[in-house]
């Protein structure tokens, strides 16, 4: 420790400074539309809303296209709202 | 307040307080990752390598999956397949990652059919025999007794061969350059050894402890641009261990079941760890210094995170190899740096969002609960007739240093640093052998200020500064449960107790009676002990 003695109430001119700083820096924060203020990591695949497709064909297209190790999560909140419990989206050969 | 006055207080206060720290340091901490207790991150350490000869190297240490039951058979821990478990390290100050270890991990069934059937028996009479799969994750048969699995007989024995590659991330962890760690033999797989399902299997606790090592591997991180530029030898090691987080959980939610003397026992108490009877599943890596920090920079900060694929859909008709189908983008579950935050600092609300947030984005997230936090407002609330005090300077700049930002001269990167939750560490000061170091870390290099109500001051001369300890890194034993209690009471804000108007708590000793101590681990990597074994004793 190169300093021997050293005030911690130095820190609270650090908060507002880094503060600044933080702001400066992040270019995450407004990338996307959010419901809760939170991730701002996650993209938009579904900027209608989703449209008339069903909850489950969107899962399953997430599962055959956005497979990628350097892909974002997409925005729940443009999820379609549409459930009506299709028996057919995933067929078995889509487990194999 | 006096300390005599104080005391009766404190068993009720503890009470209120207590019981959020008993999801341990990051146990099952938020609604969401209760759910996925393979991806739960439940303590991140990281640290100079104390052991003889290594301080060359920062042992870095990632838990997941809490609270194992060691008896949990027949499936024990397996790691999460389809999950990305990651270590990430800041060097720069930016709260974001320069370099990325990501682990993924595999667990065939042991046959030569693509891993789905697994070891089989020959089954019924003779001529018209059955090869049936085995329900046991090990068949060390045959044998009366059965052999020992071993790290060399295991490629016959063991019916869940569990393996993980290693890949270093070096600039973003999504689009940053992605390159392989190397094993030993040129390869890039490593095996994970067998949770101790018990001794009747590997023949003793000791044997256990010679297989598990087995396991410690070298390996070779990939040139890059720092120091590691013709590349550079580091340890992994994935495996069971023993619970390594001491605190005193059954007595805890039984309405804090101990005394106000043991609440407030200066030596931290002498309950052994009531979960010290669980195991948890250790990621450790022992990296040399230069692979990790930059050249302007000895503060590195790190922390580690799970993630899982953003979709998943249930195979109805199951199979080994494929009981769903998962895909979509990697999707982060679990964040841990620092112990307790996630407990005692973020709002239940917000648990989730933390875990799924990365440091960057802290200051917009949840920069009120470090600043203006709740707990101990709750406790003033709830006992301010026995003279329980809240601190009562704000913004709370000191949690601000010990979470965000870090000590200035000691773990604060230079410059201006972006605020961030993490664990920093200052890799160029000393280790402390085990034996000698401070429980509660570096807590003691800070000695009372000039006044009650002036904030202490950092002198590395004062009795007991161990300035190699929490929240200078986090070494497995920092006692951080008391050093948090202390802290969240003000003890940086103030001295004495009673005595200072700013925090009137400062210096009182809490603890809750479990203590946690460096003699309790290993002098070597990796430092967490020996699982709990599944059956027989030690």
């Amino acid at each position: 420790m190169k300093s021997r003695t050293w005030c911690l109430s130095a820190v609270g001119v650090v908060l507002a400074s880094l503060a600044v700083a933080a702001c400066d820096g992040d270019d995450a924060v407004g990338n996307s539309p959010l419901l809760d203020g939170g991730n701002a990591d996650v993209v938009n695949p579904n900027p209608d809303g989703g449209g008339d497709k069903e909850f489950a064909q969107f899962v399953k297209d997430l599962i055959l296209n956005e497979t990628k190790d350097n892909n974002k999560p997409v925005d729940l909140a443009t999820a379609p709202a549409k459930d009506t419990e299709p028996k057919d989206v995933f067929e078995p050969a889509f487990f194999k | 307040m006096r300390a005599r006055q104080l005391i009766p207080a404190l068993a009720t206060c503890a009470a209120m307080l207590l019981p959020q720290l008993a999801q341990a340091s990051s146990h099952r901490e938020a609604p969401f990752i209760s759910r996925m207790p393979k991806v739960d991150n439940t303590d991140f350490y990281m640290f100079r390598s104390y052991e003889p000869g290594r301080d060359g190297f920062v042992t870095i240490i990632a838990n997941f999956q809490p609270l194992q039951d060691s008896y949990g058979g027949p499936n024990y821990f397996t790691m999460d397949p389809d999950a990305l478990y990651e270590i990430h390290i800041d060097n720069t100050g930016d709260a974001k990652e320069d370099l990325t270890f990501q682990f993924r991990f595999q667990n065939p069934l042991n046959d030569t059919s693509g891993g789905q059937t697994g070891i089989t028996l020959d089954i019924g009479p003779a001529g018209s025999e059955k090869k049936v799969s085995i329900p046991f994750v090990n068949a060390n048969l045959p044998g009366a007794p059965a052999n020992p699995l071993t790290a060399a007989n295991q490629a016959s024995f063991r019916n869940v061969k569990e393996a993980y590659t290693v890949k270093v991330v070096r600039g973003d962890r999504r689009s940053g350059q992605a390159a392989d760690v190397a094993n030993g033999a040129g390869g890039n797989s490593f095996v994970k050894p067998l949770d101790f399902v018990g001794t009747k299997s590997f023949g003793s606790v000791g044997a256990y402890d010679t297989y598990s090592k087995a396991h410690i591997f070298p390996a070779k991180i990939p040139a890059g641009a720092n120091a590691c530029t013709a590349g550079a030898d580091i340890k992994v090691f994935v495996g069971q261990r023993q619970e390594g987080f001491a605190v005193l959980l059954g007595n805890i939610f039984d309405l804090v079941n101990a005394s106000a003397a043991q609440l407030t026992d200066p030596n931290g108490g002498s309950l052994g760890n009531p979960i010290g009877n669980k195991n948890v599943t250790t990621i450790a890596l022992e990296v040399p210094i230069a692979c990790l920090k930059s050249a302007g920079d000895d503060v590195i900060g790190g922390w580690s995170s799970a993630s899982v694929r953003q979709a998943r859909a249930i195979n109805p008709d199951a199979t080994y190899g494929k009981p769903s189908r998962e895909g979509g983008a990697w999707a982060q579950v679990s964040r841990l740096g620092s112990p307790l935050v996630n407990e005692v600092v973020i709002g239940i609300k917000d648990k989730d969002k933390f875990n799924s947030s990365v440091p960057a984005d802290d200051l917009k997230n949840f920069a009120d609960y470090i600043t203006n936090p709740t707990l101990p407002a709750v406790l003033e609330g709830l006992f301010g007739a026995a003279n329980v005090k809240a601190p009562t300077v704000f913004p709370r700049t000191d949690l601000v240093t010990a979470f965000a930002t870090g000590v200035t001269g000691v773990n604060k990167f230079k410059g201006t640093p972006v605020v961030g939750e993490m664990l920093r560490l200052n890799t160029a000061l000393p280790t402390t052998a085990r034996g000698s170091q401070q429980r509660l870390g570096a807590a003691l290099c800070f000695k009372a200020g000039a006044t009650p109500n002036d904030p202490k001051v950092l002198d590395t001369t004062n009795p007991g500064c161990d300035p190699a300890g929490f929240p200078n890194g986090r070494r497995p034993g920092d006692d951080t449960v008391d050093i948090a209690l202390r802290v969240a009471m003000g003890y940086l804000l103030g001295s004495g107790i009673g005595t200072s108007t700013t925090a009137p708590n400062a210096d009182l000793p809490l603890g809750d009676f479990v203590p946690q101590q460096d003699t309790q681990f290993l002098n070597e990597f990796p430092y967490l002990n020996v699982p709990n074994p599944g059956a027989g004793g030690s």
